[in-house]
């Protein structure tokens, strides 16, 4: 991996109020566990993303699939669409459904580097305390608020 | 109590099993609802002691999105989207609201938008009821003259008193739909003789409706104020009497004009005696619960707010950028 070069290809800051034109009213729209999904040839977007719409990373949890969505016009939902899976433990009830040593095993059996975190902050984080990402994409796009681009699998994770 | 529909449906269902097992238990003229109650409690209790040993799963985690009960309003195949734009007023009726003078538009708000009774907005400001009276009249047949240049209706079509809000709903331009959803109740406020909303005058029906009382909304207003960026500022531990926030609020003549944010009105304001002018934190915005802040988005407050939110993103995308530069020194030695 040494020489290898990175690039930032998107970052983007979620929960967020935004004041914004909607239907000719201006509007502060607040997008908790939501984000901004602007559908394509939005002016706010800048030259390079305005054919293909606002990016949307829906993460999924350490040992399951993120995807890469794009926003999709008349989403119906102030340009918005979640921006993850949302949890089904809470970190207490996921801490004590698993323990961090024994994560850690299952996900470096399956080849998932595992760094920077607390037994407990590993066992907060387990898939099992979400729900199916695949499904929450799947949904999304179902009801219209974005679009599907890319499966991502996980390589490695860094809980801090 | 349950936080979980199976889980209060399972217990309801244990109540009324161990309430028939048990009959000869009940004392014959007392509160039946009480004793039911009780052992309903107990119930819970007891299961909530033996459910401590064991992990839970979250309160119904799917069913939100899938369960009719908490999408109302859904059916009719609108998107959330069209739904919060029909519940915004149209700007015809935010305007007229605002022409009026602040002592009328201080109760039609509570009055006409949320169906308050004119007791409850009495305990609500602490202005005597004859003068809630009033000033409605006055402000709904301001507010009628006003709505009824902008929507003309032919006194001929009417047809009596009782059909005008009728008439005058499909005088409007969205083709019978209500400016404000579906329930007229801005158009009933130009007919002051009809009830806003009829059923909901009870002082108990708005509490169990709204969780609201005059304790709580003390507490809620104070809570408020400390959660807002920029501190207490001159409201700090001025807590007036129920009246005094209005009176103030009249004598400051309202500078941070309620109606461009609906939504903080739905829960009720008034302004503190420490009202010295705009940004100095004495909004006192009554608020369901503790943890909630609540401001007009284009007040001091709200405008903090919204700087200060806007701070901690560019923080976070810094912060990012750090991490990035790290991770690149990492893959590129």
């Amino acid at each position: 991996m040494t020489g290898a070069r990175l690039h930032l290809v998107y970052d983007v800051s979620h929960n967020l109020a935004t004041i914004e034109t909607h239907a000719g009213r201006q509007l502060c729209v607040h997008r908790k566990g939501a984000t901004r999904a602007l559908p394509p040839g939005h002016p706010d977007l800048p030259a390079d993303l305005r054919g293909s719409g606002q990016p949307v990373l829906i993460p999924g949890s350490m040992g399951t699939s993120s995807y890469v969505m794009a926003g999709v016009p008349g989403g119906g939902a102030f340009a918005s669409a979640c921006h993850r899976a949302g949890r089904m433990l809470s970190r207490r009830q996921a801490a004590r459904s698993i323990t961090g040593a024994e994560l850690r095993r299952q996900l470096e059996g399956r080849g998932i580097a595992v760094r920077g975190a607390s037994e407990r902050g590993l066992a907060e984080e387990t898939p099992q305390a979400y729900k199916d990402v695949t499904q929450v994409v799947e949904a999304a796009e179902g009801a219209g608020l974005c679009r599907k681009v890319a499966r991502l699998v996980p390589l490695g994770v860094v809980k801090g | 109590m349950t936080r979980n529909a199976a889980d209060a449906e399972d217990l309801v269902q244990e109540t009324f099993a161990k309430a028939f097992a048990a009959p000869g238990r009940f004392q014959p003229g007392t509160n039946l609802g009480g004793w039911l109650y009780r052992i309903m409690f107990n119930t819970f209790v007891d299961g909530y002691r033996k459910r401590r040993q064991e992990p839970l799963l979250a309160a119904d985690p799917v069913d939100r999105q899938t369960d009719p009960r908490w999408s109302p309003g859904s059916a009719d195949g609108a998107s959330a989207e069209e739904h919060a734009l029909g519940n915004l007023l149209q700007a015809e009726i935010v305007a007229a609201i605002r022409a009026l003078p602040a002592r009328h538009r201080l109760m039609i708000y509570p009055a006409d938008l949320k169906g308050l009774g004119y007791r409850q907005i009495g305990d609500l400001t602490g202005i005597p009821v004859g003068t809630v009276k009033s000033s409605l009249h006055r402000g709904r047949g301001q507010l009628r003259a006003t709505l009824t240049a902008h929507y003309p209706v032919q006194t001929d079509d009417v047809g009596g008193r009782a059909d005008s809000c009728t008439a005058r709903r499909s005088a409007l331009p969205t083709a019978g739909r209500c400016p404000i959803g579906d329930t007229g109740r801005v158009l009933v406020a130009a007919c002051p003789k009809r009830s806003p909303i009829p059923g909901q005058r009870g002082l108990t029906r708005h509490r169990s409706a709204g969780g609201l009382s005059t304790g709580g909304c003390t507490r809620s207003a104070a809570s408020a104020r400390e959660s807002l960026p920029g501190g207490p500022g001159g409201g700090a531990g001025v807590r007036p009497g129920r009246g005094a926030g209005v009176r103030a609020g009249r004598r400051a003549g309202l500078r941070d004009d309620p109606l461009r944010l609906p939504r903080a009105w739905a829960l009720g304001l008034q302004r503190s005696r420490a009202d010295h002018g705009p940004g100095d934190g004495s909004l006192r915005i009554i608020v369901p619960d503790r943890q909630l802040a609540c401001a007009p988005a284009d007040s001091a407050e709200g405008r903090r707010y919204l700087g200060a939110m806007a701070a901690a993103a560019n923080y976070g995308q810094a912060n990012r950028q750090l991490l990035s530069e790290a991770a690149r020194g990492v893959l590129s030695a």
